[in-house]
């Protein structure tokens, strides 16, 4: 198990720097020159400053040495200086990365929360009317971008009953009230995507559990039914919900721009999408390079749940 | 399932940690902020278009930005309601010379620190401007300067190094900043903040907001009336109109297109609408047919402006079809701005006669990053394909489309910018010769328009600049380097309970937040 785990980290480890290299050069062959957007855009670009400004910054050396200059940071950690502030995106990125965990967290929360429930429901009561209900809600869910549902609920819920702030945020420290409150329209927008495809995943392989010999087995061995749905057949039926959870929660990261934007949410991707207008290079590398360790972490903790539900996966 | 709880008590505690880690300190400022005054003001909640990139008075870094600069810095003079200029660090001034500018500062201003602002301060902020390395927004303008020195112990002296009729107008632009020397020097402006306006900083929550409080003791009696401005960055259009409908924020600027009318009727807001910038269109004339006039004259005729100010601004603005000259200024001219009208049989006789064959291939460079910029250029797109042009958009993001625009990689290019200032001088970006840049077109250039450009920003009197202007916007359109369509609305919108808030008049309006000095809220 060691072993297999060591070599995981390893392949994680060299996933993670292809992927640096290849933002590294994306971004530099991506046309737009940052300097000019520091210079202001309204204005005649005086040569003068633009030579002064890409010599302060760094950006007139060679590309293979700002590459090492870059390598060079990320082995003692350090996620350089934005172009715009010269003041460091560490202390960014960890302000805001943990306020995109907590919106996409409290989002899976609600969707695992109402789907599984709801998915099982709609399965013990297949085709009848509940069954149709559910599965109805669960594909205008699908379908409907979350700035649809957002502006909706913005309507509703902020326009018209007033029970939620327009934007904002407020750190937890300060008003743990209001920081659940600034909290909950963008968690429940998000939610209702992945809920969506919760409950249908959820519906369709427990429905698939069900007609499985094991779950005649124990019926016929005369274990109450509610031991027989929730011992055996939701176990079974919990693999590929994880799976689905783990690949929309690894979507999120970097992926909740709207949400964050409708809501004025500061997150991460908004600071992503802004560092990527503004070719804040030192910034972009240090979303992505976090996003896809994050990502990674994430496929090695669904990994490491598939063993925790199913055994088999840990006797393999 | 033991290690099936585990995780999930690992998930919870990642949870609280998130809660925690996402709380953000006040951000340290450079003086220790003594206790606030008596409430009486108040405090505004200002939705802001974007978090300011930049704090740096000097350089530009967009219009959100300088709404919260006019707060914390002034110059030595500014454009006030109106559009008139008023004292501010300077209490009077003295053209000596058509060269030379005396400048006496008002006594006992301070900078947010309580250091007083010297003459050294002055002299030290101008050099800071002419130096490149700032990227200062009006360096080139401002390289007029031969020598800025003190000649008193409170008197400044500017020795230009040729007469410059806006000099005064120049200085009145925020750009124009005083800065502290001690501090700027141990300091970076671009996120420190010292200056000598009404307000200071007290804290930047990264993302979120930016909150001012009045600097007691601030040179105008009475001013400013506010305790605190807290401006919340906003950057969604709909989420900005929102949030001044649910009541969570006092004053809005970029008012979208499509709000203007809705919330002009609403009881319980006021809006404010000038026409402060103009799109219009930018041609490389050294790209054939577009080296002949009468091909960019075609344009002017050919193009529907009301179909813009439809399809791009919901309507909101107001047609060009000649010069841009604000119709308040005192070099307007009526027919130069009816110069053109929609008349595409004209425009397809323009072309015939210019010999320019049916169906020829026509790059416009646009960008989708703005949607009134993408709308403006498909407008475009169709009209001229009514004339016989078969145009092809090329809509990059933001930042390739102004490198593009820089290297003058197009054939026709859509832009919106204001003037600097209401003074036709600023004709000069647009028309002088001059390297690829956003305003003028590529590789135009023409000796006739640039003496006439030259002239009248030297002319000493009046008569003699409006008389100069006046045959400069002949030739320009003669010529028609560039193709004016419409006047973009630039709009603020506020609660009912906002008031003393003012749009400076048309290309001034992106600097009116000046007058949240004089706002008060109930």
């Amino acid at each position: 198990m060691s072993r297999y785990i060591l070599r995981r980290l390893v392949l994680a480890a060299a996933t993670v720097f292809a992927v640096v290299t290849v933002v590294f050069s994306l971004l530099h062959l991506l046309p737009g020159d940052p300097v000019l957007l520091i210079l202001g855009q309204s204005t005649y670009p005086d040569p003068e400053a633009i030579r002064a400004v890409r010599t302060a910054l760094g950006l007139d050396r060679p590309l293979l040495v700002q590459y090492g200059d870059f390598l060079r940071r990320l082995a003692s950690l350090d996620a350089g200086r934005s172009l715009y502030d010269h003041l460091p995106v560490g202390p960014d990125l960890a302000l805001r990365f943990p306020r995109t965990l907590e919106l996409i967290g409290a989002a899976t929360l609600l969707a695992v929360a109402a789907g599984i429930p709801a998915g099982i429901y709609a399965a013990n009561h297949r085709n009848r009317l509940q069954d149709w209900i559910i599965s109805a809600v669960a594909a205008l869910g699908i379908s409907s971008p979350v700035y649809v549902i957002g502006t909706l609920l913005m309507l509703v819920f902020v326009l018209w009953a007033h029970w939620f702030p327009s934007y904002g945020y407020v750190p937890f420290t300060a008003r743990p009230l209001e920081h659940l409150r600034s909290l909950t329209l963008p968690a429940v927008t998000l939610a209702f995507g992945i809920g969506a495809v919760v409950v249908r995943i959820t519906r369709s392989s427990f429905l698939d559990a069900l007609g499985q010999d094991s779950t005649r087995t124990a019926r016929a061995k005369g274990l109450q039914e509610r031991l027989v749905l929730f011992r055996h057949v939701l176990r079974c039926a919990l693999v590929p919900v994880i799976t689905v959870v783990g690949l929309q929660v690894g979507n999120l990261l970097g992926g909740t721009v709207l949400v964050e934007y409708i809501y004025s949410y500061p997150g991460l991707s908004t600071f992503l999408v802004q560092a990527i207008s503004r070719r804040d290079y030192p910034a972009v590398q240090a979303v992505l390079l976090l996003i896809s360790v994050a990502f990674v972490c994430l496929n090695l903790l669904v990994d490491l749940l598939y063993a925790a539900v199913d055994p088999r996966v840990r006797y393999q | 399932m033991s290690r099936l709880r585990l995780m999930s008590s690992a998930v919870v505690v990642v949870l609280i940690a998130c809660s925690i880690g996402a709380t953000t300190a006040p951000r340290p400022t450079a003086a220790a902020s003594p206790p606030t005054p008596s409430a009486s003001g108040g405090t505004l909640v200002f939705g802001l278009s974007l978090e300011p990139p930049s704090l740096d008075p000097q350089v530009d870094s967009g219009t959100a930005a300088l709404t919260v600069k006019l707060q914390l810095y002034r110059g030595l003079v500014a454009f006030y309601n109106g559009g008139k200029i008023v004292p501010e660090l300077a209490e009077s001034w003295k053209q000596e010379s058509p060269t030379s500018w005396v400048f006496n500062l008002r006594r006992g201003t301070k900078f947010s620190n309580g250091d007083p602002v010297t003459t050294d301060d002055v002299v030290y902020s101008f050099q800071r401007i002419l130096d490149p390395k700032t990227g200062a927004r009006f360096r080139t303008q401002l390289s007029a300067i031969d020598k800025v020195e003190a000649v008193g112990p409170s008197t400044v002296r500017f020795t230009l190094k040729q007469p410059v009729a806006t000099f005064l107008e120049l200085l009145a632009l925020p750009e124009q900043a005083i800065v502290d020397q001690k501090f700027t020097q141990t300091h970076d402006l671009k996120t420190d903040v010292m200056g000598a306006g009404p307000f200071k900083m007290v804290e930047w929550q990264k993302g979120v907001s930016l909150t001012v409080e009045r600097v007691p003791g601030f040179y105008k009696e009475g001013l400013p009336k506010l305790d605190r401005i807290k401006f919340v960055f906003l950057p969604d259009d709909t989420a900005r109109v929102t949030a001044l409908r649910a009541g969570d924020v006092d004053l809005i600027e970029f008012v979208p297109w499509k709000d203007m009318q809705s919330l002009s009727a609403d009881p319980n807001f006021w809006y404010q609408g000038t026409m402060g910038l103009f799109m219009y269109l930018q041609i490389n004339v050294a790209h054939k047919p577009f080296d002949d006039p009468r091909v960019r004259q075609a344009l002017g005729y050919a193009i529907n402006r009301q179909a813009i100010l439809d399809a791009a601004f919901s309507g909101r603005g107001g047609l060009i079809y000649g010069m841009a000259t604000p119709s308040a200024s005192w070099a307007y001219i009526p027919a130069d701005a009816k110069y053109f009208r929609y008349d595409p049989d004209k425009a397809r006789a323009l072309l015939r006669q210019a010999g320019v064959p049916d169906g020829l291939k026509v790059n416009v460079l646009s960008t989708s990053t703005y949607m009134m910029h993408e709308q403006t250029a498909v407008v475009v797109q169709a009209e001229l394909k009514k004339v016989g042009l078969d145009v092809e958009l090329n809509l990059p993001d933001w930042p390739t489309r102004l490198e593009q625009g820089l290297k003058g990689n197009y054939d026709l290019a859509v832009a919106g910018n204001p003037g600097d200032f209401n003074d036709p001088d600023f004709y000069y970006d647009f028309y002088h010769t001059g390297p690829i840049r956003s305003t003028a077109s590529p590789n135009f250039s023409d000796g006739q328009i640039d003496r006439l450009l030259e002239e009248a920003r030297q002319a000493p009197d009046l008569s003699k600049r409006k008389q100069l202007y006046a045959q400069f916007e002949t030739r320009a359109l003669e010529l028609s380097p560039l193709i004016f369509l419409t006047w973009r609305e630039q709009g603020y919108a506020g609660k009912k309970s906002v008031r003393g808030f003012q749009n400076l008049p048309a290309f001034l309006v992106i600097r009116s937040g000046i007058t949240l000095e004089e706002t008060t809220v109930k």
